[in-house]
């Protein structure tokens, strides 16, 4: 059967505000009246909602084995990251140990330097440079390295993917 | 009368509420019982949605298994002030836009239709999503009833952002504020979508019963 939707175009179209919740109180006692008294738009009503009903005759199973197939690689998901957050933990710590070691060390060897530089004969500038070139800048470079290593990794598995 | 609604409204809110933060305190904490709990709770309409969105069945195993490993993973933002599922469906649909788009399927320039937002991030759901086979559809064989049969016929042909729309509004039976969050339209957009959903849904049953 159709339905003569031309008839009252406007209140057709507030059957579907009014279904798809956009109406306003207003305009739903407006409808609810029309309704009453008009046999095509109450009809035009009945069929769309038919439709919506319809829509409740569908059966999505999830395939078989979808949720244990799911649950599994959540559970080995989540050793990972908790692998993860240890590793990086772990990596943190180090990296703040080496710094701490750094600035020890570099104050323990310029002490010494300047003890030892004038035994040795040894320029102080020439003390200074060979400090920073080989024990200062090499372990700021770990340090460093320690520290942001977390991040390098994540940006690197993000780039590859769920591995699963 | 309408104090006790209001009060009913209220309670109803708070209890929404406190399950939405004890999901968001589990998911921070990652417990794995938690998200037991959710996959069961919601995977039956997480396969409907994907399968409304992407109007094929094949690839909807691999992205519900992606999207509970994304819950796990940015479980963290998730505040637990509005309901879980539209934020499930949120990043369900990311992950399906991504998919597609790694196959080149489909891009994020052109919109579904003349009313869409420009520049929305929307999907071009374009025919290419239509199944290429002759096989039955997803909706054709997940069809119970009479109705949902000639429904089914009319639904693969539809937009997948109609459908998308459709599927919330009166299967999740989501705001239109909510699946415009979604959906990432306005709220204007996501009416007509679902306005165009049921005139041509309408129409389709009527020809049908009219041919019988």
């Amino acid at each position: 059967m159709q339905i003569d939707s031309a008839r009252h175009p406007s209140f057709c179209a507030l059957i579907d505000k009014s279904l798809a919740g956009a109406a306003t109180p207003q305009e739903e006692q407006t409808l609810r009246e029309h309704l009453a008294t008009c046999a095509p738009c109450a009809e035009h009503q009945e069929a769309t909602r038919r439709v919506v009903a319809g829509l409740e005759g569908f059966s999505f199973a999830p395939g078989p084995g979808l949720d244990h197939q799911v649950l599994a690689a959540v559970a080995l998901r989540a050793r990972q990251l908790e692998t993860n957050r240890v590793r990086r933990r772990q990596m943190g710590w180090g990296g703040l140990l080496a710094l701490l070691l750094t600035a020890v060390g570099s104050l323990a060897a310029s002490r010494l330097g300047s003890l030892a530089g004038p035994a040795l004969h040894l320029d102080p500038a020439q003390m200074r440079f060979g400090l920073a070139a080989f024990w200062i800048t090499p372990s700021l470079f770990i340090c460093m390295l320690l520290l942001l290593q977390p991040t390098l990794h994540a940006g690197l598995s993000s780039r590859k993917g769920f591995s699963l | 009368m309408f104090a006790f609604e209001t009060i009913f409204e209220n309670i109803g809110a708070e209890t929404v509420s406190t399950e939405t933060q004890q999901i968001a305190r589990g998911l921070r904490q990652r417990d794995l019982a938690l998200l037991h709990a959710l996959v069961e709770q919601y995977q039956y309409r997480l396969v409907r949605y994907l399968i409304y969105l992407l109007g094929r069945r094949d690839p909807v195993d691999d992205l519900v298994q992606e999207t509970w490993l994304r819950v796990l993973e940015r479980g963290r933002s998730y505040d637990g002030q509005s309901p879980f599922a539209p934020w499930l469906f949120t990043i369900a649909r990311n992950l399906a836009i991504d998919s597609l788009r790694k196959r080149r399927i489909f891009s994020l320039d052109t919109s579904d239709s003349p009313d869409d937002d420009a520049g929305a991030p929307g999907v071009n759901y374009a025919e290419s999503l239509a199944l290429a086979s002759n096989a039955p559809s997803p909706f054709e064989q997940a069809a119970r009833t009479e109705d949902a049969r000639w429904l089914a016929e009319s639904l693969e042909t539809l937009p997948a952002a109609v459908r998308e729309a459709l599927v919330l509004r009166f299967q999740e039976d989501l705001s239109l504020e909510e699946i415009a969050a979604i959906a990432g339209a306005s709220v204007s957009t996501v009416s007509s979508r679902i306005y165009r959903g049921l005139a041509a849904l309408r129409a389709h049953m009527q020809g049908a019963h009219h041919a019988n």
